[in-house]
Order: structure tokens, then C-alpha cells, then sequence
């Protein structure tokens, strides 16, 4: 009887090992294409990226350096959730504030001396501006995406995103000149790459 | 003779504080004195440490460390709006100036319909639009073109908190502020403001800085009412007010 019982649990361990391990066989691969857009349109910096309903990434902290009272990177790309450090890393005796009044994510991280860190999470997509209220040029922005799988374009052109888990997702940007706007894509992701996609720019 | 200095600056002091004008009979008014000011954190430390000779200096830092260039000066400051949501207001044009080093004024509070005029002085033709900033909305005006060395007059038809952009140069930029039926005042930090002989009723008051944000006040006037609101635009107070 015993036996019988042991038996009984061995095979029901297997049985739940064996789906685990099916459960994470997720396909992952490659999303590349081309932005369009009108030939001379004055289109800089783009950011291509996949959204979905179920994102599942990990959360990580990003560090911006204050040296020289200037924001470094003044573009900081991060994923909701995510957290962002600002190091004070002057040579010097310089105090600095971060602070935005944005509309979803307004915060006042206080006066941090030479050597400090400070930190706040975001957790809304969108477009953060901050700012620090000693120092005038000091101005920098923080993109919120709704995932990590994104890539930055200098200019509009030729993308690939890696490592994308399958399902449905849908392909979008985010356009830094105001007078354009991205037609998002659907796209399902399965067991082949894919390639070729058109993401569309057109004026506003 | 400190304190004869003293004296005078306290009764100078006293003669500029910020006076009422008479009312009509029946009518009601808003004054007050609009400020801007650092952040608390900065002024308390700042006092601690007893360091600075300019209030706007950061609190560890000597003056060789930072040119004063860098500084926000808060006293200095402005581009200060205080608007008035008017029911019966008559529209307001306000002048703009287009130039290689940047969109004169950098901010601007307007009420919809008000005209824009526009002075291009670029040596480029220029395709300017307004637009909503990017959490705000998808709104979008764009305005002819405007050739280089000419001026032409625009209606603002967009509201909330908005942009005027250059399509072909990413470094013109002015920040506007668009509510329906606001009458607006543009300030230096310090100055007095004063909206005489209004109706008696509930008013919005709003003070605004581009950079610092806006505070709203709701007000009711009662007839031979001139109420006085003074306030202080600083990150902390627009952050305790939202």
C-alpha cells in the first residue's frame, strides 16, 4: 500500500514537473520592419516598441549622472514599473532638486547634497519632463513604455526588435516631433520571426 | 545707521504695498501680489547653513563653484500669469516674436479665441502649430505659413496646456496656457495684480508658471467685495495644491 502511494506521488510529481516545464516553452523571436514616412519630413529621434496586455518584465532601476549640472542621459527610456536613480555625482559641493509637475506623475525628490542618491518609480506610461529647481538648465525626460521590448531610432528607418515572447502584441512609437503621429500595427507573434513590417508615420 | 537703513526699507516697503482700486457701486475686485519663490527644501537648508549672500545660490555651494548664470533666479523671474475665468471677456492679442535664438515670450496664458500675432523674424519661412503637450491631449492647430520677415494674426482654438512649435526647427518652443474666457495679466515675481469692477459672482483665479505649474482658487465676490489673494508659486506650494 505504501508503495502503491509512493508510486502515486512520484507519478504526480512528474506530471506536474513535466507541465511546468511545457508552461514556460514560450517562442520567442525577432520583430523588424521599416518606418514610413514623407520623403524631408523633419523626423528625428523615434521609439519603436511592442505592447501587450500581459507585459510580465522585471522591474529595474536606472541611474542618471547630475555632473555638471546637467541631466546625463538627458533621455532616459524605461519600462512602467520601473525605478529611476538620480546620482549626485558632482566634483564639487552642488546641491540639486529633481522635481515634475507632470499631469500623471508629478513628485519633489527634495535637495540632494554631493555624493546622494535619490529615486522614484514609475509606474504610468507616458512622457515625464523634470526639472531642478536650483539650477535653471537642468531639464531632462523620462519615456514610460508599456514594455521593454522597444528600440530607439536616431532617425526614422529600418528596426528590429529581439526576443519578443509570443502572442499578440501591438507595434507603435512614440514620435518626439509633435506634428506627426505613428498608425499603430497588430501583430501575433508565433514560431517564426517577423519581418517586414511597415509602421506608418503621417502628420497630425 | 543700520538702523535708519533699516527704517527706510520697511517704510519703502510700506508705501509699495499692493493698494486696492476704488469700486463702482455694486461691482467687486480681486487683487493681491503674485511671487515666486524656491523651492522649501533649498530655503531651509540655505538658512542652516547661513552660507549664501544671493538667496538663489545652492545652499553648499560657494560662487566659485556654480556662476550665478546657472541659477534659477525666482526674484527675477518674469513670465508670470495670473488669469481670471471671465464669463463676459472681451478677446486679447498678444505679440509673438519668432527668432534664431528662440520663440519670444517662452510662455504665454491665453484664452481660446484670443489672437496670436506673429512676428517671423527668422530668415526661413516658417510652418509654426500649436498643440497640446503630450499627456494632455492630441489636440493640433497648425497655421499657414509665415514667410520670412512677415507677421500675420492667428485665433487660438485650442485649450489646456499647450505648445507652439516650429515644424522645421526643434528649437523653437513656447509653452502656452488656454482656458475658455481667461483674462490674463503677465507679471515679474513680486508685482501686484488687480481685476477691478467685476460682477459680483463665482470667479476662477489662476496663477501660472511654466516651469513652476499652476494653482487654481475658486472665489466668490459679493457686491462692494475687493478681495485680496496674494500667492507664491514654488514646486512645494503647486505640489500641495494638487
Amino acid at each position: 500500500m505504501k508503495k502503491l502511494r509512493f508510486m502515486l506521488n512520484l507519478s504526480r510529481s512528474f506530471l506536474l514537473l513535466t507541465s511546468g516545464l511545457l508552461c514556460q516553452l514560450v517562442y520567442a523571436q525577432s520583430v523588424s520592419g521599416h518606418i514610413e514616412i514623407e520623403a524631408g519630413a523633419p523626423v528625428k529621434r523615434v521609439i519603436v516598441y511592442l505592447k501587450s496586455d500581459k507585459n510580465s518584465s522585471q522591474n529595474q532601476t536606472h541611474q542618471i549622472s547630475q555632473k555638471d549640472t546637467h541631466f546625463n542621459p538627458p533621455l532616459t527610456v524605461i519600462t512602467s514599473g520601473d525605478k529611476v536613480e538620480w546620482i549626485n555625482d558632482e566634483a564639487k559641493d552642488i546641491d540639486h532638486n529633481i522635481y515634475s509637475l507632470n499631469e500623471t506623475n508629478a513628485f519633489d525628490l527634495g535637495l540632494g547634497a554631493k555624493g546622494s542618491k535619490l529615486d522614484h518609480p514609475f509606474n504610468q506610461v507616458g512622457e515625464v519632463n523634470y526639472y531642478c529647481s536650483v539650477h535653471k538648465n537642468m531639464e531632462g525626460k523620462i519615456v514610460v513604455l508599456p514594455s521593454h521590448y522597444y528600440q530607439v531610432l536616431e532617425q526614422p528607418g529600418d528596426f528590429k526588435i529581439d526576443g519578443v515572447p509570443e502572442g499578440k502584441w501591438q507595434l507603435n512609437a512614440v514620435v518626439f516631433h509633435r506634428r506627426y503621429k505613428v498608425e499603430p500595427v497588430n501583430v501575433t507573434i508565433a514560431k517564426t520571426a517577423l519581418q517586414n513590417l511597415t509602421l506608418k508615420l503621417v502628420k497630425r | 545707521m543700520k538702523h535708519l537703513y533699516l527704517f527706510s526699507v520697511l517704510l519703502f516697503s510700506a508705501c509699495a504695498t499692493v493698494q486696492a482700486a476704488p469700486l463702482e457701486a455694486g461691482k467687486a475686485g480681486i487683487y493681491g501680489e503674485l511671487t515666486a519663490e524656491e523651492n522649501s527644501v533649498v530655503k531651509e537648508k540655505r538658512q542652516q547653513s547661513n552660507v549664501s549672500s544671493s538667496p538663489y545660490d545652492s545652499p553648499t555651494q560657494t560662487s566659485e563653484t556654480v556662476s550665478s548664470d546657472e541659477l534659477v533666479n525666482y526674484a527675477n523671474l518674469d513670465d508670470l500669469y495670473v488669469g481670471l475665468v471671465v464669463p463676459t471677456l472681451a478677446k486679447q492679442q498678444h505679440i509673438i516674436h519668432v527668432s534664431t535664438q528662440g520663440i519670444s515670450p517662452r510662455a504665454l496664458a491665453v484664452a481660446v479665441g484670443d489672437s496670436l500675432q506673429v512676428f517671423n523674424d527668422t530668415a526661413a519661412t516658417q510652418s509654426l502649430f500649436l498643440t497640446q503637450t503630450v499627456n494632455s491631449g492630441e489636440g493640433i492647430q497648425t497655421f499657414p505659413s509665415l514667410a520670412a520677415g512677415s507677421n500675420a494674426t492667428y485665433s487660438v482654438q485650442l485649450e489646456g496646456n499647450l505648445e507652439l512649435l516650429a515644424e522645421n526647427d526643434g528649437n523653437l518652443k513656447a509653452r502656452l496656457l488656454s482656458k475658455k474666457n481667461m483674462q490674463v495679466k503677465r507679471l515679474s515675481s513680486g508685482d501686484s495684480y488687480q481685476f477691478e469692477n467685476l460682477q459680483p459672482g463665482d470667479y476662477n483665479l489662476i496663477f501660472w508658471h511654466w516651469r513652476l505649474g499652476k494653482i487654481e482658487q475658486k472665489i466668490t465676490l459679493n457686491s462692494g467685495d475687493n478681495l485680496r489673494v496674494d500667492k507664491t508659486l514654488s514646486v512645494d506650494s503647486i505640489m500641495r495644491s494638487r
